[in-house]
This record gives C-alpha cells, structure tokens and sequence, in this order.
C-alpha cells in the first residue's frame, strides 16, 4: 500500500507534465486558444438546436431544449473525446515505453484528466446557457439551484466510467490497430443509443431497454434531473451512476493491467 | 549485506516472431475460422537471451559487448524494467536512468525548457528536483539562447545534447548507457567523456554498451561479453576485450595487435600535428662502438618508402641502422612497440637492402646489418609504416 502511494507521489508529476504538455500542444498556434473550449460547445449546441428544433421538430413543451441539448454534448463530448483520444494514447507514446519504464496507464489517464479539464471549461458556456434561456421559456425550471451540489458526483462517475472504457480500448488498440477506425463507428452510434438530440419517451419500448443498458443515459439523466427539471435524481439515477463508474473503472484497471506487459511485443 | 544493486538470475527473453508483426483483425478472423489449429508458435519463437546470470555491485562499471543483434539492447532494456524477462529474476535497487536512446520522449512543439521538464518528469522526478537542476542542464548542454525554442527547431546534434545533459546531471544511482559518447561535436564529446568519468567516481553504478572497445578499456572495471543471447564470457576488461577481438576478427591475439600498433601510430602521427618524417641514421663502428660521432643523419618518411643512399667514410663490414630515435623531439608520441632487436644478414656483395622496419618492435628499434665484406655504399629501401 505505501509503495502505492509512494509510486502515485513519483509519478503525479509526470502526469501533469503530460496534462500540460497536451495542453500546450493541442492550443499552439491557435489565435483563440483557450476561448476554443468554450465557443466549440455553444456554437456545436447552437447548429444542432436549430436544425433538431426546426428542421425535425423535435423539442418538448415545457422543456428548454437548447439546454437539454447542452447538457447531452457535454457529457458525450467528454466521453467521446477522451475515449477517441484515449484509445491511441498508448499505441503513440510507445518510443517512449520501449525506451523507459513508465506505469503505462499513465497515457490513458492523462488523456482522460486532460479532456476532463476541457470539460470543467465547457461548464462555463453552459452555466451562461443557463442563465441567458432560464426564463425565456415558461414553465420550466431551469435554472440554478442549489442542487447543483451534487453535480460533481455525476461528473466523478462519468470520468470513472470514461477511464474504464479508455483503459480498455487503449489495451485493446495495442493488439488491434484497427480499433482505431472501428471506433469512429462505434462514437457515431453510440450517440444516437443516447437521448442527447431527442427524449427516450419518443422511442419505442424496444429500443428504451436498450437506452436503459447504457451507462451514459444514466449520467446524462443525472444531470438533466438538476439543471432542467429541478429534480433530485431518482435512487435508480444515483445508484446506475455509481455501479456504471466504478465497474468500468474496475473492469478497466484489470483489463489494462492483464495485459501491459505484454504490450511491449506489439510495437 | 552484500551491495548487489542489480542481479540477473537466468534471465531469459523470448519473442514470437510471428505475432510482432500485422497482427490485426483480419489475422485473428482468419486464423480463428479458417484456420483453427493456430500457426504453430514455437516455430516462431525466437530467444533474444536466454540463461543470463551476473550481478553489478554498486560502484562498479561494466560493459557490456558483443555482435550485432547478440541481445545487449534486450539486456538494457530488461534492467531498466522496460521488458519483462520471460525466464528468470532480475532484482534492482536504485533508481536506474536509461540513456538508451537519447531524446526519447522529447516533443517537438515544446521548447527546451518544456522538454526538461517532460523528460525529467518521464525519468521520474520530482518538479522541484528538475527546477533545482534546471540551470545546470541548460548550461551544460549549451542551449541557452536556445532555451524557449521548440525543439523541432533544434538541430540533431542540440537534441543529443540537451538529452545527455538531463540524463547525466540528474545524478542517478544506475546509468544504463548505449552508445551515446559520440554525441555531438568534439568539445562535446570530451566534455561528455569528463562527465561520465566524473560521474564513475563519484559512485554511479554504470551499465555501458559500446562498440568501442578502446572506450570500454578506458571505462569499465568488468566486462560481460553476450553472442547469441548467451554470455560468452565475464571478467576483467582487457581478458574479455581480447578474447571478443579474437572472436570477432579470426586472428591470433599478436596479429591484432601487431595491427594496433600501426594504427596508433598513424592516429599519434596525426596527433602530433601531422609530423610524418622521422629521425634516424646510419651508425659504424670504427673500433670503439656505435658513437654519436660515427653517425649519417637522415630524415624518413613514415607514410611512404624510403630509399636511401648510404655513402660510408670508408668500407665497413657492419653498419648499425636506427629507422626512427625515440628520443627525437619532432615524434615524442610515437611509440614502435617494443620486441627485440633484429640481426639482418647480408650475405651477397649488397647493393639494394630491403628491410621491414616498421616489424621492429621496439621503443627504439635498431638492427646490425652484416656485410659478407666490407662495403662503403649501398642503397638501402625501407618502410616504417604500415606496410603490406
């Protein structure tokens, strides 16, 4: 156990260091820098509330949709991005495995960490999401409340759940490059299993179970429950959350560590 | 307790040769369906080391050396943790730095400052450790115009530099080093090769790989010679240096070094400014000895062949002939190894004398050139280098 914490104090700071090095690399030369996390989610949110809303009619009274949305792409944003990034994390940084020994779920990690952090800043745009259309339509209680203190807790599942997920793609990627382009797929219809555009009662009760086995549906929910409806989660909501995080977190750290060491005949 | 910091107990390491390669899908699809029996592995097998026993004790520096492909790499990178060994035990106590490719893990974006950081945080340190350090590196590698310049931008010389200095004065307990001496230019490379030095006496345990033999004389107290994944031999330096040179060259241990010896004089000839003529002469004796006296001067060349005409006071039926004096300033490096004196016979009336000088083997070589009858001229045609 000391040699746990002893080896995680070693290598924080690498991890940092890879944290910001993505940071830097991933805003070098861009004139907005930074500002890009906050503009990318509200104009993505702005194009497909127009099109969703107009085009397919696809809003329920009574709910502000332009939130609904929000809420959906950051979430599956997060989850999309990190996992997509993730999943080659490893097979990138393999120089640097072949030549140095380095805990090798350091590079899933950061990937997750540093999207998470892209994350924490799409929380801004969305706050002032909130404000700007709380009242603009009637009967809906969204706005901020002081539920909100439990946010956090979806957040921390979401991440737990993403790493898994992340852990084990990027194990799987080692030995299968063709994840790599598989995956694309899989991110696409994923998104439409996960009521981001539209509401579940919209489908038919097939697909709805189908809905109900996806983790992300619960943390989504979660999140919706708070800021759109002004509602605490249901303890189906609460406990879905938490088993969908740690399994995965679980599942992923004995996957990845499985298998680590064989990762260095796959280069 | 004894202060083993690394032990190999029959350390081996086995690759499959068939799955290091497009292993995709499309493979497994295939070999799961059609092909159910899968291809047989152990045809594939390949043992990159195998049974590999030795201990370094902290303090001690040890080459490693052998062939190309004979698994030395494998062996670092076992040491350093990178591989798992498929057999065997490796135990090590300290934290090791592996410099066996410098710069990995450098990203071109990011400046040098940026990459100091990085590499010293992928190495294992702590932020305060590389901040403390930070100045130093810099220094030493030269780079400090160049300090927020993204490495991209740097020349491959600069990388090496910059990747020795972090490795080096970060002060390690192990040093895993392969073939990096010949870093950048001459300044620094010898400067390098004083950190290293300074570094062995200070205590670092080192592991090197070379190829140099003449860096892993100078360098390691122990030598482990690997051929083939296995040890081929363990022990002193210059015991295992010559028998590897035996090995690799197929020649008795007199003929290398009877090379070597040509080859250090030609590399000191040139050290010495490009001297390439040296001192010798004609001695003979009148009665009382070979004298200083008795002696016609000439300059040879140690390049080329000589040819000259030796023009005697008066008939002499011995002569002694000194191809180079040790002791002329314009040589004070160069050394013809010593061995013993030859007594060249001559036996016909002479008109032409050839000799292989440079087969002299001594610090000051000479040899007594008999006369069947006393002659006063002759042209005599010699080499002192290397001759073939």
């Amino acid at each position: 156990m000391r040699q746990i914490a002893c080896r995680a104090k070693k290598y924080s700071f690498l991890l940092k260091e890879l944290v910001i090095r993505d940071f830097k690399v991933k805003y070098k030369r861009s004139v907005l820098g930074m500002l890009w996390s906050l503009l990318y989610p509200i104009l993505s949110m702005t194009v497909l509330t127009l099109v969703f809303r107009n085009i397919f009619r696809l809003s329920q009274p009574g709910v502000n949709f332009p939130v609904y949305v929000m809420i959906g792409l950051v979430y599956y944003n997060y989850f999309s991005e990190a996992t997509s990034t993730g999943l080659n994390s490893v097979v990138q940084n393999f120089s640097l495995i072949n030549k140095v020994y380095i805990p090798k779920y350091i590079f899933p990690l950061s990937k997750c960490i540093f999207v998470g952090i892209n994350f924490l800043f799409t929380l801004i745009p969305l706050t002032g999401v909130i404000i700007f259309t709380g009242n603009a339509v009637e009967g809906t209680k969204c706005y901020v409340n002081w539920m909100y203190i439990f946010l956090p807790y979806s957040f921390m599942c979401l991440f737990l759940f993403t790493l898994g997920v992340t852990l084990i793609l990027s194990c799987i990627t080692v030995f299968f490059r063709d994840m790599v382009h598989i995956y694309g797929i899989v991110v696409m219809v994923w998104m439409y299993l996960t009521p981001i555009l539209y509401d579940e009662t919209m489908l038919g009760r097939g697909i709805q179970m189908v809905l109900k086995v996806n983790p992300l549906y619960y943390l989504i929910g979660f999140g919706r429950s708070i800021i759109l409806y002004g509602e605490m989660p249901s303890p189906l909501i609460w406990i879905a959350c938490a088993v969908s995080g740690l399994g995965f977190a679980l599942l992923g750290t004995i996957v990845f560590k499985n298998n680590q060491d064989k990762f260095i005949h796959y280069v | 307790m004894s202060n083993e910091i690394i032990k190999l107990s029959g350390v081996g390491m086995c690759f499959n040769l068939g799955i290091e390669k497009n292993y995709s899908f499309k493979q497994a699809f295939v070999d799961g369906i059609v092909n159910k029996n899968h291809r047989s592995k152990k045809d594939n097998d390949f043992w990159a080391l195998q049974n590999i026993s030795f201990s370094v004790d902290s303090g001690e520096v040890v080459g490693i050396i052998g062939s190309n492909g004979a698994g030395k790499s494998t062996l670092l990178k076992i040491v350093a943790g990178v591989m798992k060994p498929t057999t065997g035990k490796i135990e090590v106590n300290g934290n090791i730095c592996p410099m066996i490719e410098l710069g990995a893990g450098f990203d071109g974006e990011l400046s040098a400052r940026e990459n100091v950081f990085l590499n010293g945080a992928v190495m294992g340190y702590s932020r305060e450790f590389v901040n403390s350090k930070l100045e130093d590196i810099i220094a030493f590698a030269e780079l400090k115009d160049f300090i927020d310049v993204p490495i991209k931008n740097f020349s491959s010389g600069m990388i090496a530099r910059l990747a020795f200095s972090i490795a080096t004065l970060v002060e390690p307990e192990i040093l895993i080093v392969d073939e990096i001496l010949s870093v950048g230019d001459l300044a620094f490379q010898k400067k390098s090769e004083e950190k290293m030095r300074s570094m062995i006496q200070g205590g670092t345990t080192v592991l090197y790989v070379s190829h140099s033999l003449e860096t892993v004389r100078a360098l390691c107290d122990r030598v482990v010679w690997i051929e083939h994944g296995h040890i081929m031999k363990t022990g002193a330096t210059e015991d295992v240096c010559n028998d590897y040179l035996q090995y690799v060259t197929g020649r008795s241990l007199e003929e290398i070094e009877q090379e070597q010896i040509v080859k250090n004089r030609i590399q000191k000839l040139a050290a010495n400014g490009g001297v390439n003529t040296v001192n010798g002469g004609i001695y003979y004796d009148l009665g009382n000895g070979y004298n200083e006296s008795d002696k016609i001067n000439y300059q040879f060349s140690v390049l080329e062949t000589n040819k000259v005409f030796v023009k005697l006071s008066k008939p002499m039926s011995a002569v002694r002939f000194d191809p180079a004096e040790y002791v002329s300033v314009s040589v004070s490096g160069l050394k013809i190894m010593c061995g013993c004196d030859i007594d060249f016979e001559w036996d016909e009336k002479a008109e032409l004398i050839r000799i292989d000088a440079w087969k002299m083997n001594s610090l000051d070589p000479k040899c007594i050139i008999r006369f069947s009858e006393p002659i006063d001229s002759f042209y005599m045609e010699f080499d002192i280098s290397v001759n073939q």
